[in-house]
């Protein structure tokens, strides 16, 4: 799939990487995931020793790693987009592979987490706060899992000839959404995680 | 291709959510019964509304086709952006919309069939009830695909003069998403998740109408641009 490049004059010098479309997406999406902390915040609000008492059975270690393994992929993201600028292309593979496998060990620890949690009879239906818990932080898992795809097709695209200005579009609008999936996570452990009343 | 008809063609999904709107309101599914009422409750209200939700279903019904020109119109424009490369975003299109927007019509089916008769039982008043409303708040994929896949069409555009604003593409894949949750609404009877929940009823009707509505817009506007001989490579 051909990704055509937006027709704009010479950008200027402190321009915004990626194209202006990604960003009303990111904005977007933002908007979008607000509600759902909004709504998690409400109902919270008007239970909040319940809330307490079945938060603690999220494990912090794994949610904190998580946490951990998301920035340093995010932070891998950046490096690959700052080696394309100085057509380093080697590294921007390596880069990105390592941004890949953070992101799929991600996946797994998330996996695992649910995995505990049935096992332990946890569903959505048993209580309001797991119902948030593995709602939104599986409907984040879902961005996670676009944004892997994302970024192997970016790996995939990551050849000493590829075409620059198009490459330099598709890699600055995926490291974005990369990012944007990070930002959300953070927030999603802070909420879910760490905030007790 | 027929600008002119794309045009018009366009515009019968903003006439079809207009009738949906008032249909809605007629019938007293606005706001929608909650998943968790009881039989007893969900047999009163169709026994009070028998006539009222049978001129909504037929309304329904029938200008629910109207969706299926909106997305033929759109799918008309897809084309023009494949050109002879391919028609498979096209084709993705037209079906992943004919899947969506037939569920009108399976909806109101069965809310009429349950308004029917007024000897039923309120047990199978209450079955009719859950599986119309299901019917059009959990088949949310297709919706999403769909919009995923006019966003692919759109950033694929290598015009000169694009057919459609590349922002388009995003509020596509944007919209596409906030459709998601209901996918889950069979796992809860109240909250945010359930079919009458502000995160599978409210903000998915809502990025319903406005997507209609601004894809008409925007059809309009790519049916104008006139073909050019060296359109995408």
């Amino acid at each position: 799939m051909q990704i055509a490049e937006p027709k704009t004059q010479s950008k200027p010098v402190g321009r915004l990487p990626g194209e202006e479309g990604i960003w009303f997406f990111v904005v977007g999406d933002l908007f979008v995931f607000s509600l759902f902390f909004g709504t998690y915040l409400f109902y919270r609000g008007a239970a909040p020793t319940e809330y307490d008492s079945w938060q603690t059975e999220l494990d912090l270690f794994w949610g904190g790693t998580n946490t951990i393994i998301l920035l340093t992929s995010s932070w891998l993201v950046a490096r690959a987009v700052a080696a394309t600028r100085q057509q380093n292309m080697v590294s921007t593979r390596t880069n990105l592979i390592g941004a890949i496998t953070l992101g799929v060990a991600f996946c797994c620890i998330k996996i695992f987490e649910y995995g505990d949690k049935f096992a332990d009879g946890r569903g959505v239906g048993t209580s309001d706060f797991f119902m948030f818990f593995l709602m939104l932080t599986g409907i984040h898992l879902i961005h996670v899992l676009i944004g892997i795809l994302v970024l192997v097709l970016v790996l995939m695209r990551t050849k000493p000839n590829t075409d620059r200005t198009s490459y330099t579009l598709l890699i600055e609008n995926s490291a974005t959404y990369w990012h944007l999936v990070d930002v959300l996570w953070i927030i999603l452990f802070s909420l879910l995680y760490l905030l007790r009343s | 291709m027929n600008k002119d008809m794309s045009r018009l063609f366009v515009w019968g999904g903003p006439v079809f959510i207009v009738i949906l709107v008032i249909a809605f309101l007629i019938m007293g599914f606005l706001p929608p019964l909650s998943p968790s009422m009881d039989a007893e409750r969900v047999a009163e209200h169709y026994a009070t509304h028998r006539t009222q939700i049978r001129i909504g279903s037929t309304l329904i019904m029938q200008f629910s086709v109207m969706m299926f020109l909106w997305v033929a119109a759109i799918s008309s424009q897809i084309r023009r952006i494949e050109s002879t490369h391919s028609r498979i975003l096209t084709y993705s299109q037209l079906l992943l919309g004919l899947a969506a927007n037939f569920l009108f019509i399976i909806m109101t089916l069965v809310w009429t069939v349950a308004a029917f008769r007024e000897d039923r039982s309120a047990e199978i008043v209450m079955l009719l009830n859950d599986l119309g409303w299901l019917v059009i708040v959990m088949p949310v994929l297709a919706l999403t695909l769909q919009a995923l896949v006019i966003g692919m069409a759109i950033l694929m555009d290598e015009r000169e003069k694009t057919l459609f604003p590349r922002w388009a593409a995003y509020l596509n894949f944007w919209i596409g998403i906030l459709f998601i949750p209901g996918a889950f609404t069979t796992f809860f009877k109240s909250g945010p998740f359930a079919w009458d929940g502000f995160l599978v009823f409210w903000v998915p009707i809502a990025a319903f109408v406005g997507w209609v509505f601004m894809m008409s817009w925007l059809v309009s506007k790519a049916a104008a641009i006139p073909d050019q001989e060296t359109a995408a490579k």
